[in-house]
C-alpha cells in the first residue's frame, strides 16, 4: 500500500467563508468571488506553513506528497502546481512529488507543461509523478478555454507531452487544436522514459476507459464510495477488455482525512472545516462545473436535469459527508479500521489522505499527518485489498 | 409551420417554411428555432418565411468543422443558396442569429436585399458589456432574457434539444464572449439598408448596443420596442412584424431578383 500526502493548500480565512456566504445568490468560491479578500502576507505565510505540513509528512512516512491545479478561487492556491512541486522539490529528499495535475485543455502551449514536469524531474532528482487532468468546468470560464473542446484538448496535449518524452527532437506536430513545427525540449525528465503518468478524474466511462488502456494510475477524489467502487470494477473490466490484468497499484483514492487521539476529538476538529470545505469553498452553479460541451450529451443531460448535487447545497452536514465516504476522521485504530473496510471495497493500492481541511489549523494539520503516518501507515503497509486476496 | 429539409454538403439542414410571397430569410436565437409561431405567422402575411436550423439547434447535430461564427457564416451561405438561388432576399436575424446575420451580410452583400437585426449579438461595448449568459445558472438566464415570459420558447432542461442547443451555443460564443471583436469594422463597410429593432428593456444586450450598430451600418435605423426584453419579436410579436414589413415595404429593392 502506497501513501500520499495530498494537500489542496486552500485559503480559508474567515473573511473569504464570509464573504462567500455574504454573496447574493449564486453564491460561488469559483471565479466570481472577488479576490480583494486575498491579502498576499497571508498567502505567503500559507504556503510556508502548508510546505511545512508536507515535509513533515515525508519524514512520518509518507510514500509521497501531492498537490494539484485549481485557478480563481480559495478552494486552493495552486495555479502552477509545478511552481510548487519544485518548491518541495528542494525540501524533501526521498519522497515522490506528485503533481495531480497539470490541466492540459487549458494550455495553448502544451510543451511547456513537458517542459516544466521535466524541469522538476530533473530538480528532485527523478521523484515526481506527472498527473493529467482537463481541468475542472468552471476553468473552462476562468481560463476563457471552450469547454467543448477541453476532451479533445487533452487527448492531443497528452499525445504531444508523450511524444515530445518518448520521441527525439525536434519533430513537427500537427493536430486539430496544435500546431507546432519545431517540437525539441531541451529539458527532459531523469526518469527514462518519462514519469509514472496518473490521472485523476471524476469517473467518465470514457476518461476510465482511457486510462486503462494506456496502463496508467487512475486516481477517484470527491465521489461517494458506493459509487467509487463501482468505477474501480469498471477499470478493471476496462483493463482486462485491453488484455491485462489491473493491479492495485493502478489505483488510488483520494480522501478528506482527519486523525486525531480519540474518535470525539477527531470530529470536533474535523467537523467546521469539513462542512466549511462543502458548503463554502466547493460551492457554484451546476451550469459552470459543467458548462455546455463540457461533458458527453448523455452527462450533460444527467447534470440538467438533477440540480441536487454537492456544489449547489449549502446545508451539508458532516454526517452525512462522512457516511457517503468523502471523509475519513478518527483515531488511529477507527481509522486502520475505516481504511481497511474501504480498501477491501476499492480495490486500491495507493491511498492519498487530504491531509489539511479548509481552516484547519497548522497544529492540528501536524498532529492528523503525525498520527498518521505513525500509527496508520504501519499497520496498513502491506494490507491486501480483499478484491485481489 | 412546414418543416422541409435542405443538404448541405454532407450535413440536412431542417428548415421551417410558411407564408406567401418573396423569401425573406429568418435566423433564430440561442434558444434554438421559435416555437412561438406569432412572429413568422405575421410576417408570412407577405413573405415566405424560410427560418433554417442553425446547426447544432432544434437537437440538431453540429458539423464538427462549424467552430466559429465565421465558419457557420459560410455554411450559412450555402443553406441560403441551397433554398433561393443566388437571389437576394431580406435577412432577419434575431439575437445569436441577429449575429450570424451580420456577419453573413458583411461578406454577402449582394445576398441581402435588407438586414433585420433584432436584440443582435455580436459586438461588446466595454462600459456595458453583453450580460454574460454562461455565468448564470439556467433559471437566471431565462429571466434576464425575457421581459414577458413566452411559453414554449425555451427547450425543457435536460433534453437533448437543450444540451445539444447549449453546446452549439457556447462553442460559438464563449470565447471572445459572445461577440467577434472583428465584427464591427466589417460592418462599417456594409452597404445593405438595415433596421435595428431592440427591446426597450433588453437586459442581456442593452439598447445602447441597438444605437451602436445603427452609428456602425452605413445605412440603418432604429426601432425601439416598449417594455420588450432580449425577444422583442416574441414578446411583441405584431409590433416587430409591423415594424419589418413596413421597413421591407418602403424600399423597392426588397426580394429583387439579381
Amino acid at each position: 500500500m502506497e501513501f500520499i500526502a495530498f494537500h489542496l493548500m486552500p485559503y480559508a480565512e474567515e473573511r473569504v467563508t464570509d464573504a462567500i456566504a455574504e454573496m447574493p445568490p449564486p453564491r460561488t468560491a469559483w471565479v466570481q468571488l472577488s479576490n480583494k479578500s486575498f491579502d498576499p502576507a497571508t498567502g505567503a505565510d500559507l504556503y510556508a506553513r502548508y510546505i511545512n505540513e508536507l515535509v513533515f509528512a515525508e519524514e512520518v512516512g509518507f510514500d509521497g506528497v501531492a498537490v494539484n491545479e485549481h485557478h480563481q478561487t480559495p478552494y486552493g492556491t495552486m495555479p502552477g502546481p509545478n511552481v510548487m512541486a519544485a518548491a518541495l522539490s528542494q525540501r524533501t529528499s526521498r519522497a515522490k512529488i506528485a503533481i495531480l495535475g497539470n490541466a492540459l485543455s487549458l494550455h495553448h502551449q502544451p510543451q511547456r507543461v513537458a517542459e516544466q514536469v521535466a524541469m522538476v524531474d530533473l530538480l528532485s532528482r527523478g521523484r515526481v509523478v506527472c498527473g493529467f487532468v482537463r481541468g475542472i468546468g468552471f476553468e473552462s470560464t476562468s481560463m476563457g478555454t471552450t469547454p467543448s473542446e477541453s476532451r479533445a484538448r487533452f487527448l492531443e496535449a497528452h499525445d504531444l507531452i508523450m511524444r515530445m518524452w518518448t520521441e527525439p527532437g525536434p519533430f513537427s506536430w500537427h493536430s486539430e487544436h496544435y500546431h507546432f513545427d519545431y517540437v525539441n525540449p531541451w529539458t527532459l525528465p531523469l526518469q527514462q522514459p518519462h514519469p509514472p503518468i496518473w490521472v485523476p478524474s471524476q469517473g467518465s466511462a470514457e476518461t476510465v476507459d482511457w486510462v486503462a488502456e494506456k496502463g496508467y494510475v487512475y486516481l477517484q477524489t470527491f465521489t461517494p464510495l458506493e459509487r467509487i467502487a463501482a468505477i474501480m470494477q469498471q477499470f478493471r473490466e476496462a483493463a482486462t477488455s485491453h488484455g491485462y490484468e489491473a493491479s492495485p497499484e493502478q489505483l488510488g483514492w483520494a480522501f478528506l482525512m482527519v486523525c486525531a487521539e480519540t474518535d470525539e476529538r477527531a470530529r470536533e476538529i474535523a467537523q467546521p472545516h469539513i462542512e466549511t470545505l462543502f458548503n463554502r469553498l466547493i460551492l457554484g452553479p451546476t451550469e459552470l462545473f459543467f458548462p455546455p460541451g463540457y461533458s458527453t450529451e448523455a452527462s450533460q443531460r444527467g447534470v440538467q436535469s438533477s440540480k441536487s448535487g454537492m456544489f449547489t447545497r449549502e446545508d451539508l452536514t458532516f454526517d452525512e459527508l462522512e457516511a457517503s465516504g468523502l471523509v475519513v476522521v478518527g483515531s488511529p485504530d477507527t481509522m486502520i479500521d475505516k481504511l481497511r473496510l474501504a480498501v477491501d471495497r476499492l480495490g486500491v493500492g495507493k491511498l492519498l489522505p487530504m491531509v489539511q481541511v479548509a481552516g484547519m489549523s497548522h497544529e492540528h494539520a501536524m498532529s492528523s499527518i503525525g498520527l498518521f503516518g505513525e500509527q496508520v501507515i504501519p499497520p496498513m503497509r502491506d494490507y491486501v485489498s480483499a478484491v485481489y486476496r | 409551420m412546414e418543416q422541409l429539409s435542405v443538404k448541405v454538403e454532407d450535413w440536412e439542414v431542417p428548415v421551417g417554411r410558411t407564408g406567401d410571397g418573396p423569401p425573406l430569410i429568418f435566423l433564430h436565437g440561442f434558444y434554438g428555432p421559435p416555437a412561438e409561431e406569432t412572429f413568422v405567422e405575421a410576417l408570412g402575411q407577405q413573405y415566405e418565411v424560410l427560418a433554417p436550423v442553425i446547426p447544432g439547434f432544434g437537437d440538431t447535430l453540429r458539423p464538427p468543422w462549424v467552430r466559429t461564427m465565421d465558419d457557420l457564416a459560410r455554411f450559412h451561405s450555402k443553406v441560403q443558396r441551397e433554398l433561393i438561388g443566388t437571389r437576394a432576399a431580406p435577412v432577419v436575424g434575431h439575437s445569436l442569429g441577429g449575429w450570424l446575420a451580420a456577419t453573413y451580410t458583411a461578406d454577402h452583400d449582394d445576398r441581402v436585399s435588407a438586414l433585420v437585426l433584432i436584440d443582435a449579438l455580436g459586438l461588446r461595448l466595454d462600459q456595458d458589456p453583453p450580460t454574460d449568459l454562461f455565468a448564470l445558472p439556467a433559471d437566471l438566464v431565462r429571466q434576464v432574457a425575457f421581459e414577458h415570459e413566452v411559453s414554449g420558447q425555451v427547450p425543457e432542461e435536460g433534453t437533448l434539444t437543450a444540451v445539444r442547443g447549449a453546446e452549439a451555443f457556447a462553442r460559438l460564443a464563449w470565447s471572445p464572449r459572445l461577440h467577434d471583436p472583428a465584427l464591427r469594422r466589417r460592418l462599417r463597410y456594409c452597404p445593405v439598408d438595415a433596421l435595428v429593432i431592440w427591446g426597450s428593456v433588453d437586459r442581456v444586450v442593452s439598447p445602447a448596443y441597438g444605437r451602436l450598430l445603427v452609428d456602425t451600418l452605413p445605412s440603418a435605423r432604429l426601432a425601439v420596442i416598449d417594455e420588450a426584453g432580449h425577444h422583442a419579436h416574441l414578446e411583441r410579436p405584431e409590433q416587430t412584424a409591423a415594424a419589418i414589413t413596413t421597413f421591407l415595404s418602403c424600399r423597392p429593392a426588397a426580394g429583387r431578383v439579381q
